[in-house]
C-alpha cells in the first residue's frame, strides 16, 4: 500500500518569508513565496572573539571542559607559569594556581574536575586534579613526559605520546581511572610535541605531532578503547597545535606551527571520523596555545605569534554571525581632564568638573555628547575633581568631590546647574554611585563605610557597606547596585565587591584584578569594571554576571579617573577623559556583543 | 613575523578607530611627546588590516625603540611637572591628594 509521502510527497512549509525567531529550525526545508526559492537555514562554523585571557601565554598544551567552563592551567612568558584560569563563555576568571610552575602539561577533564599531567622543564611525571577551584597532586604518570596528547574525564582519561626527557618524541600510552595507570599499547608512530587530540577513554582521536624528530605525523590513529586503528590522512603536519577535547572520534582541530611552510598558521580542520575537512580559519595564527569544548562549539586561546598572546577566539556552528564587544573612538572632549564626573548614555551623555594638571585647576565646565561630538553645556556651580554623578544627560546629579566640604549636591535640567542639598558623608575621591535622578545611591569614598540615598530632593542614611574603601566605583539602580575596587585602606588596592539589595550590602564575587580609580557602567547582573590603576593605568575590563567576574574586551586606551556612563546598559557604554599619564579628551564607544541571523540558503536544483 | 606595528597618528575622535577595526586586529594607545608636543603613539597589530589602518590614519610607521621613547619623553614631562608642582608648606601625603600619585614610567608591548 503506498504511503501518504509517496502517493503526496515530502511536506514543505509554504511561507510567505523566511523562518525566524522561535519558528527557525537549523535545516528545516521551506518554500518562501515572496522569491519563489525553496530555502533552509544551513549552519556553518565561524570563530568569533572571546574574552583575553587574564595573562597572555604559550606553552600549554590541550585544556579541558566545554566553550561555556573551560580550564586552562600552566605555560611560560618570561617564566614557567602556575596560573589557573577558567573560561565562562565570555570572559576569564582566576582559580587556584597549579602547585608547581608548569608548561606544556597535559590538561583534561572537566573545569569542575579537571586533571593535569606531565609538563616541564624539567620534565616530569606529575599528576594533578582540580575540584573546581583547587589542584592536588596525586602522583605520578608512569613516564616523564610533557606535551602529551589528552583525552577523557578525571576519572576515566587517555594520555598518549609526547615529549620525555631528552625532549625526543614518544609513541608510549597509558590510561588513568581516578587512581591508578595503567599502560597501554603504544602509538603506532611517535607523536611528540603537541599533537591533535581529544575524545574519550575509549574513542579518542590522535593526529599530526612530531615524528622524532625529524618529521611530522600525517596521520590519524584512533583508539577504541583495546586497540589503535588508522584514520584518515592529517593535511596540517606539525606541531604544537590546537584541539577541542569532545567525547567521541569528531574533532576540531588547528593552528600550530605547520612543517611545510615552516610557519604558523590560522587554519583550522573538522574531522567527522574519517576525514578532516577544512573549516574557517582563525582570526589570530597561533602555536602553544590550548583548545577545550566540542566540535561544533570550541575555543582557542593563548599561545604565540612570535610574542605570547592571551587572545581567545570562538568556534561555532551555527545558523547565527556573532559578532564580539569592541570599543570604537568617539568624539574628543573640548577639555582634557581626569577625575570628572559623568552620567548619561553613549547617545547622550555628560560629563562635568574634573582636573587639569598644568596648571594645577579644578574645572567647572560640563559637556554634552550627542553620539559623535561633544558640545559645551553651562558650568557647574562649583569647580571640583573627584566629582560623580549619575542619572541622564537632561536629569543628572553630581555629588561631592575636591576642595572641600566634598557634600556638595548639584542638579543638571539638560541647561543649566542648579544647587541641591548637601550629604551627610564627606566624599572627595573617587566613590561609587548608581541611579537615576530622582532615585540616587552613593556610597564609599574618602574610606567611608556610609551609604546615602536620593530622592530627588533629600539624602537618607542607609545601611553601611562591609568594607571601608576609596577610589572605588559603583553601577546600577538605588534597588539594585554594585560597589568594587579602591583602596582598603588607602593604599592597598582592593578587589572586593558588595551587592546592594536596596537595603543591605552583601559580598559578590571579587574582581579578578585588583584597582581602583576604575569606572563602572550597567546593571547588577550585566555590569562592567572599566580601566582604573594597579598601580599603572591599565586598559583592562571585567564583566560582572552577577556572580563572578570575568575579562572582557579591552578599552583602547589605558585610563583611570575617567567619566562613565554609569546606568547606561554595557552595548550603549561610553568611557571620556581621565588619566592616561597625563589628562586626556579621548572618547571610546563600547559596542556590545550581537548575534544576527544568517540569511537562509536557497536550495538549488540545478 | 612581529607581534605589533608600532606608530603615531592623531586621534581625530569619532570614526578615528572603529569597533570592527578593533575585532579585526589589536590596538593600544600610549600618550607620547616627540619633543615639541603631545603625541598619540599606536601599538598595532601586526596584519594587513592593522597595517592599512595605520596609512587611513596619516599615520607615521615607528620602529619599537622609537616609540618607546615617544611615550618615554611623554611620562618625563608628566613626572617632571608633578615633581615641580610643590605648594608651600604642603606635605607629601597632601601633594598626592591634591595631585594624585607621581606618574610612573610605562613600557610599550
Amino acid at each position: 500500500m503506498s504511503t501518504y509521502e509517496q502517493l503526496k510527497g515530502l511536506k514543505v512549509k509554504y511561507l510567505s518569508a523566511d523562518t525566524s525567531g522561535d519558528r527557525l529550525q537549523e535545516g528545516e526545508l521551506f518554500y518562501n513565496s515572496s522569491d519563489f526559492s525553496l530555502k533552509s537555514h544551513i549552519a556553518v562554523g565561524a570563530f568569533s572573539a572571546g574574552g583575553n585571557m587574564l595573562t597572555a601565554r604559550r606553552a600549554m598544551t590541550g585544556g579541558a571542559g566545554t566553550q561555556t567552563a573551560g580550564l586552562i592551567a600552566g605555560g611560560y612568558v618570561t617564566a614557567l607559569m602556575n596560573n589557573t584560569e577558567e573560561y565562562n563563555g565570555n570572559g576569564w576568571a582566576s582559580s587556584g594556581n597549579l602547585p608547581t610552575a608548569l608548561y606544556y602539561i597535559s590538561v583534561a577533564g572537566t573545569q569542575t574536575a579537571g586533571l593535569a599531567v606531565g609538563g616541564g622543564d624539567p620534565v616530569k611525571q606529575e599528576t594533578l586534579e582540580y575540584n573546581g577551584s583547587a589542584w592536588t597532586d596525586v602522583g605520578n604518570a608512569p613516564e616523564v613526559r610533557k606535551m602529551l596528547g589528552r583525552a577523557g574525564t578525571q576519572t576515566a582519561s587517555l594520555f598518549a605520546g609526547g615529549n620525555d626527557g631528552p625532549n625526543a618524541a614518544s609513541s608510549e600510552s597509558f590510561t588513568y581511572d581516578g587512581t591508578n595507570f595503567t599502560n597501554i599499547t603504544d602509538l603506532p608512530s611517535n607523536r611528540g610535541a603537541g599533537h591533535v587530540s581529544g575524545g574519550s577513554q575509549t574513542a579518542s582521536v590522535h593526529a599530526g605531532g612530531s615524528l622524532g624528530p625529524p618529521g611530522y605525523a600525517t596521520t590519524t590513529v584512533e583508539w577504541d578503547g583495546s586497540s589503535w586503528s588508522e584514520g584518515g590522512s592529517y593535511p596540517l603536519p606539525g606541531q604544537n597545535q590546537h584541539s577541542s577535547n569532545p567525547s567521541g572520534y569528531n574533532q576540531m582541530g588547528g593552528g600550530g606551527y605547520l612543517s611545510g611552510p615552516s610557519a604558523i598558521t590560522n587554519n583550522t580542520l573538522f574531522y567527522d571520523g574519517s576525514t578532516w575537512s577544512a573549516q574557517a580559519n582563525m582570526g589570530t595564527a597561533r602555536q602553544q596555545g590550548a583548545g577545550f569544548g566540542s566540535e561544533t562549539a570550541a575555543a582557542f586561546c593563548g599561545g604565540t605569534t612570535g610574542s605570547a598572546t592571551g587572545a581567545t577566539e570562538e568556534f561555532n556552528v551555527t545558523t547565527n554571525t556573532i559578532t564580539g564587544a569592541a570599543f570604537a573612538s568617539g568624539g574628543n572632549l573640548g577639555t582634557s581632564r581626569r577625575f570628572l564626573g559623568g552620567a548619561g548614555i553613549q547617545t547622550a551623555g555628560l560629563v562635568f568638573g574634573g582636573f587639569q594638571t598644568s596648571p594645577g585647576t579644578n574645572l567647572n565646565q560640563s559637556e554634552e555628547y550627542n553620539g559623535s561630538s561633544w558640545s559645551e553645556g553651562n558650568n557647574l556651580n562649583n569647580a571640583r575633581r573627584g566629582i560623580e554623578g549619575f542619572g541622564t544627560q537632561t536629569a543628572a546629579v553630581g555629588v561631592g568631590g575636591f576642595p572641600p566640604p566634598g557634600v556638595k549636591t548639584e542638579e543638571y535640567n539638560g541647561t543649566s546647574w542648579s544647587n541641591g542639598t548637601d550629604f551627610g558623608t564627606v566624599r572627595m575621591n573617587k566613590f561609587g554611585t548608581a541611579g537615576l535622578e530622582p532615585a540616587g545611591l552613593i556610597f564609599s569614598g574618602s574610606e567611608t563605610l556610609n551609604t546615602e540615598s536620593y530622592d530627588g530632593s533629600s539624602w537618607t542614611e542607609v545601611n553601611n557597606l562591609s568594607t571601608q574603601r576609596s577610589n572605588s566605583t559603583g553601577l546600577g539602580t538605588q534597588t539594585a547596585a554594585l560597589c568594587f575596587g579602591g583602596q582598603v585602606p588607602s593604599p592597598a588596592n582592593t578587589n572586593l565587591t558588595e551587592e546592594w539589595d536596596g537595603t543591605n550590602w552583601t559580598s559578590g564575587g571579587n574582581l579578578n584584578t585588583a584597582v581602583y580609580g576604575l569606572a563602572g557602567m550597567g546593571t547588577q547582573t550585566s555590569g562592567l569594571a572599566l580601566g582604573g590603576y594597579t598601580p599603572d593605568v591599565t586598559n583592562q575590563v571585567e564583566q560582572y554576571n552577577g556572580t563572578s567576574w570575568v575579562t572582557h574586551v579591552s578599552m583602547t586606551t589605558a585610563r583611570g579617573a575617567m567619566s562613565s556612563s554609569v546606568p547606561a546598559p554595557s552595548a550603549l557604554g561610553l568611557v571620556a577623559g581621565g588619566d592616561t599619564g597625563s589628562p586626556s579628551n579621548a572618547t571610546e564607544e563600547l559596542t556590545g556583543e550581537t548575534t544576527a541571523v544568517n540569511a537562509a540558503k536557497t536550495i538549488d536544483f540545478d | 613575523m612581529a607581534l605589533f606595528i608600532y606608530g603615531t597618528a592623531t586621534n581625530t575622535g569619532k570614526g578615528f578607530f572603529t569597533a570592527e577595526d578593533r575585532r579585526a586586529f589589536s590596538l593600544r594607545c600610549y600618550p607620547g611627546h616627540d619633543g615639541s608636543a603631545a603625541i598619540d603613539v599606536w601599538v598595532i597589530g601586526n596584519n594587513e588590516r592593522g597595517a592599512y589602518w595605520l596609512a587611513e590614519a596619516s599615520g607615521t610607521e615607528k620602529t619599537k625603540t622609537e616609540a618607546q621613547a615617544l611615550v618615554k619623553a611623554a611620562d618625563d614631562i608628566a613626572r617632571t611637572a608633578w615633581d615641580n608642582n610643590d605648594v608651600d608648606g604642603e606635605s607629601a601625603d597632601e601633594k598626592v591628594t591634591r595631585l594624585g600619585a607621581k606618574p610612573g614610567f610605562r613600557t610599550i608591548p
